[in-house]
């Protein structure tokens, strides 16, 4: 499976967002709104997956995204707003 | 009654010969025109005050109250506004909303703004 480009992603978690923000503004008036809630979990089910897959391919997008591992990755760049390698 | 309008008609005088314009969301209200308030305004429900008194001795009553001093230097009235609860309808596409700013296509409206007060 080709593993989806870095900017696709970086869209698709930025859109995610976006409709997590809005959703949660409905949700704020409307608590028990099941259609509301399940809109949601399902945008934070893909902004979940796509973060992982951002990085799992293209290193962290925090520095939450540490991995235990020997090397600090978040500076190995391009940070996440460096849109295009220069 | 007839009283109480021709005080409406003399406070909308004085508001408009300061400058003064008053902004109504639920409609354009013209002090000129009518003494009856905007008609989307009276279709939503309003709450019932403990208050002996009609909508429009009401208003006579907001007009005749001081407005608002504003930072700019101007005056204006203060708005009250009563709208309905927003229901779950259709979303739009999650790409679509980025675009326009919000998802819910309802919300979703033109924005005709005009400065509040003049300058």
């Amino acid at each position: 499976m080709n593993a989806n480009s870095r900017d696709v992603l970086l869209r698709r978690i930025q859109v995610c967002d976006f409709v997590l923000s809005d959703t949660s503004l409905y949700l704020n008036i409307h608590p028990s709104d099941q259609k509301a809630l399940e809109h949601y979990r399902k945008y934070a089910e893909l902004r979940k997956n796509a973060h992982m897959e951002f990085v799992e391919n293209y290193g962290p997008l925090g520095h939450e995204d540490y991995d235990g591992g020997d090397r600090w990755k978040w500076v190995d760049g391009p940070w996440p707003w460096q849109m295009k390698e220069d | 009654m007839e009283y109480k309008k021709n005080n409406m008609y003399q406070m909308a005088d004085q508001y408009k010969k300061n400058g003064w314009r008053r902004v109504d969301i639920a409609n354009d209200f013209n002090y000129e025109q009518t003494a009856e308030l905007p008609s989307a305004a009276t279709e939503v429900e309003v709450p019932q005050l403990e208050v002996d008194m009609t909508v429009e001795e009401r208003a006579v009553e907001m007009l005749s109250e001081e407005p608002g001093e504003m930072e700019c230097g101007y005056c204006i009235t203060p708005a009250m506004s009563y709208t309905p609860m927003q229901k779950w309808n259709s979303t739009y596409e999650p790409e679509i909303g980025f675009t326009r700013g919000t998802i819910f296509p309802e919300l979703d409206l033109p924005f005709l703004g005009e400065e509040a007060c003049e300058e």
